[in-house]
């Protein structure tokens, strides 16, 4: 079978499967013979899970012969960061302390979808622990610095690091990472796919490794807007057993979805301009034109000024390093790399009480002040990140992300929108845009109401029937 | 670290703003600054990159008490969205 089945979508293989034109076990090996090959030259692969994989390729093909199509993802591989608990399979959080790490339980976002047919083939590549602490570079991983398909000497971005390496690479057709504050989105952006941050609550986080409890989610990596739609109706749903669960489920029904001339979308022209990296400007501003064109109202907004950067940083800071507390007063800590990152977990333990409680005291405005901001528009465009991927070797607390804190209301546009999106639990799609000159992706991203979700996709899907970026390939190494 | 120069180091200079007295070195400093430079720089020696850390937690902690919050805020701990 030809690889370039790999670089299909999701509802591209369902009808495939469906059809009985490929079967799973074909697509599963496949999968796993290109993650195998190629997994470990650009540091995406944690474990193959061939036998796994094997076993519910042929599952799957037994439903698809008594004509049982449990969902559409039925059939289909894919790759898992590696800090979702997979039964009797190693889970190493990305970091040394934790490489023979094994649980005896699925995570609920595991079993949910082995219950929907889809075939677990790899647990992929992450910044150690999700990057608590704040790391310094690219190499903060147990598995080396996950590579760019589209540049080896570009990182892939994190923490969910392999989940969009592989999916850009077609090692996979979709997988799984999480979100705390970007690590879904900047991959995504910097390696070209399509990636979903859920509104917080909407997927369970049990059996995940906790970097933050009220703001860790976790979503889909896919190679469109319409994948992330029929990944997250799975993964989606109440739990139990995650105190955070919200108890809503999401129903990927686009045709429910508003009239795009009844949307209001609103932007910052200086994200497009100053705000954003000089060779991604053009690129964005094509795709703030379109989106123009699609139908939406589109308005000029801004952000209130919130120190969102800060209250993330405390907040995050602060429970990290209570997850982390044995870890951290522990030999081993040292086994894993990053200074900057170490003594960031160990300066949280420091943390006061009362600068954790005003962050989230903070927080509660953040929450009220986005409220009144989706009074005035529906939907918020801005960019993914500012820029493309950056160095294998460059320090990630160097490069000039944001403008200053300093910087009035009128001089910052929405570059805190992934600050202000994730205190808030916000949805968030990132949609590739183009590409610099260089050949690095780009991408901007949509944020919507809590559980808007429909939306967000449906206005992806429209952007993406306009564009071809998301179908773009990487020339890969040595394929 | 500059100790008896009547000229300011670069680290006090700037973050006299914030009121604060560091007592870390002009490279550690560098670091702190790093996010708005792309120049390359030696590596931190732990005892830096804690110290580094530890400002960082100070410059958030009274970035956060800057903003104004009306007494009746109470904390996101039941979170929902």
């Amino acid at each position: 079978m030809s690889d370039d089945i790999l670089w299909l979508t999701i509802s591209q293989l369902a009808e495939l499967l469906r059809d009985r034109k490929i079967s799973s076990l074909e697509l599963t090996k496949a999968s796993l013979a290109r993650l195998e090959k190629l997994g470990p030259r650009y540091n995406a692969l944690a474990t193959l899970t061939a036998p796994l994989a094997i076993r519910r390729a042929k599952d799957a093909d037994d439903n698809f012969k008594r004509n049982r199509v449990r969902s559409p993802l039925q059939g289909i591989p894919y790759g898992a960061k590696d800090l979702l608990a997979a039964k009797g399979i190693p889970t190493t959080w990305g970091a040394q302390p934790y490489a023979s790490q094994v649980f005896d339980f699925d995570a609920t976002v595991i079993r949910k979808l082995e219950r929907a047919g889809a075939a677990l083939a790899a647990k992929l590549a992450m910044v150690q622990l999700a990057g608590g602490g704040g790391y310094r570079y690219p190499s903060a991983s147990m598995f080396g610095p996950c590579k760019n398909p589209w540049n080896p000497a570009y990182w892939a971005g994190g923490s969910s690091s392999g989940s969009a390496a592989a999916v850009a690479a077609a090692l996979v057709p979709f997988a799984i990472g999480s979100e705390t504050w970007g690590s879904i989105l900047t991959p995504a952006s910097y390696c070209g796919v399509t990636g979903l941050r859920p509104t917080y609550g909407l997927v369970s986080r049990y059996g995940a490794m906790a970097l933050s409890w009220t703001m860790d989610k976790i979503g889909p990596l896919c190679r469109s807007a319409e994948d992330c739609g029929l990944v997250l109706r799975v993964i989606a749903g109440k739990d139990s057993q995650d105190p955070a669960s919200s108890g809503k489920s999401f129903y990927y029904l686009p045709e429910y979805g508003r009239p795009l001339s009844e949307l209001r979308i609103g932007y910052a022209p200086l994200d497009f301009t100053e705000r954003a990296a000089e060779s991604a400007r053009p690129a964005f501003q094509n795709a703030l034109g379109l989106f123009g064109r699609l139908g939406p109202k589109m308005v000029e907004i801004s952000l209130p000024s919130m120190p969102y950067r800060a209250a993330a940083d405390a907040i995050i800071q602060a429970e990290g390093s209570s997850v982390f507390e044995s870890l951290i007063q522990s030999e081993k800590f040292d086994q894993m790399p990053d200074e900057r990152q170490k003594e960031g977990l160990r300066a949280g333990l420091h943390m006061l009480a009362k600068d954790y409680i005003r962050a989230m005291r903070i927080r509660r405005r953040v929450q009220e002040k986005m409220r009144e901001l989706f009074t005035q528009v529906d939907l918020i465009l801005s960019y993914s990140t500012p820029g493309p991927a950056s160095g294998l070797d460059e320090p990630l607390d160097r490069r000039r992300e944001s403008p200053p804190a300093t910087a009035g209301v009128e001089n910052r546009g929405n570059a805190d929108l992934g600050a202000a999106g994730n205190l808030a639990g916000l949805p968030a799609l990132s949609l590739p845009c183009g590409f610099t000159p260089d050949n690095l992706p780009i991408a901007v991203q949509l944020v919507g109401r809590p559980f808007d979700e429909l939306t967000l996709i449906a206005l992806g899907r429209e952007f993406q029937k306009q564009t071809d970026w998301h179908k773009k390939r990487p020339a890969l190494l040595a394929e | 670290m500059r100790k008896s120069s009547s000229a300011p180091a670069l680290g006090e200079e700037i973050t006299s703003m914030n009121s604060q007295k560091l007592k870390l070195s002009r490279r550690a400093f560098g670091h702190l600054l790093a996010g708005s430079t792309l120049a390359a720089q030696a590596p931190l020696t732990r005892e830096e990159e804690l110290r580094a850390a530890q400002q960082r937690r100070q410059a958030t902690a009274e970035t956060l008490a800057r903003f104004d919050l009306p007494p009746a805020t109470e904390p996101a701990f039941l979170f929902r969205p």
